[in-house]
């Protein structure tokens, strides 16, 4: 009926065009190209509208969103290339395994224990930093990060367990510190000193 | 023993002073500390968490999003625990560098218009 699909259309520009910067941001993360961001962008609303019937209103559309956006990159990807699953977790899914694993933190804790050194890193190299991990670390930090999702949230988004995203967030934390900590030494922030 | 650990003794129950911001806050080496640097806080009277358990579950704790563990129980154990306290704050700041970096752009004027435009096309198109 027309006066259902004008309230589906409302309610769809209401709920879910909001998100597009969102989107925008995820999918550059997921491409690395603006133009190919920007493909991805139109194909996931033209999609998303398409289904917003089986959208439950009240549940997450930001992670809705995200799920079919990643779905379209991955089909994306089959088409031109094999997608390379890299898998460089083991049985890590429980953070408690790898609990010990800080080496950042144990190489500053002598000059800089708190980690101060990380105010003094401008933004645009940590946002460097994160376009640099691999993808499915990358991903999650982005996710919980900076678009402010819960781990229930990134599971839905990436359909992957929690327990997943938190080893994978946990480990990709642990890679970004690391880099960081290498710019800040490279920028004189902190001295090795304490490494060793 | 710090003069709270013996009131925490003889009455039981969190007796600190209480503060309105979280433990990572408050700095625990310039107050008492019943663990004198040392990674173990057996000798309290209350339940606490092992340093283990609070560094397994740090970042779930900074994000929210603990299970099985309290707040309370990760935050005391942070307020009294010399060894895990710069540990709180070390990834503390590293979680604020990530979100003062969120800068990944928004959707360009031209690129709204156009999905806008192709959501006209295909609501006009059902």
């Amino acid at each position: 009926m027309p006066g259902d699909r004008n309230s589906q259309g409302a309610s769809f520009l209401e709920e879910a065009v909001p998100h597009m910067d969102a989107v925008y941001r995820f999918a550059l993360r997921l491409s690395g190209s603006r133009d190919e961001a920007e493909d991805l962008v139109q194909d996931t609303y033209l999609r998303a509208f398409r289904a917003w019937e089986q959208y439950a209103p009240g549940t997450h559309c930001k992670s809705w969103l995200f799920t079919i956006c990643r779905n379209v990159f991955l089909r994306r990807q089959e088409r031109t290339q094999r997608h390379d699953e890299i898998l460089l977790e083991t049985a890590l899914d429980d953070p408690r395994a790898i609990s010990r694993e800080a080496p950042v933190f144990a190489a500053s804790k002598d000059q800089d224990p708190e980690g101060e050194f990380f105010r003094s890193i401008v933004d645009d190299q940590v946002f460097a930093a994160i376009e640099q991990l691999p993808e499915e670390y990358r991903l999650v930090v982005v996710l919980s990060d900076l678009e402010d999702l819960s781990y229930g949230e990134i599971a839905e988004a990436l359909e992957i367990p929690v327990g997943t995203v938190k080893s994978r967030l946990f480990r990709g934390r642990r890679q970004l510190q690391r880099r960081l900590y290498d710019y800040a030494l490279e920028m004189g922030y902190i001295s090795d000193g304490g490494e060793n | 023993m710090s003069f709270f650990e013996s009131l925490r003794r003889l009455f039981g129950g969190d007796v600190r002073p209480r503060t309105n911001d979280p433990a990572v806050t408050q700095d625990p080496s310039s107050g008492e500390d019943p663990s004198d640097g040392s990674d173990s806080l057996q000798d309290t009277a209350v339940a606490m968490i092992s340093c283990d358990e609070a560094s397994a579950r740090l970042f779930e704790y900074l994000d929210g999003e603990l299970e099985g563990v309290s707040d309370e129980e990760v935050r005391r154990h942070l307020e009294v625990c010399k060894a895990c306290y710069p540990r709180a704050q070390f990834e503390k700041h590293f979680l604020e560098a990530l979100q003062r970096s969120q800068n990944g752009g928004s959707a360009s004027a031209s690129l709204r218009e156009r999905v806008l435009r192709s959501l006209a096309e295909e609501h006009g198109a059902d």
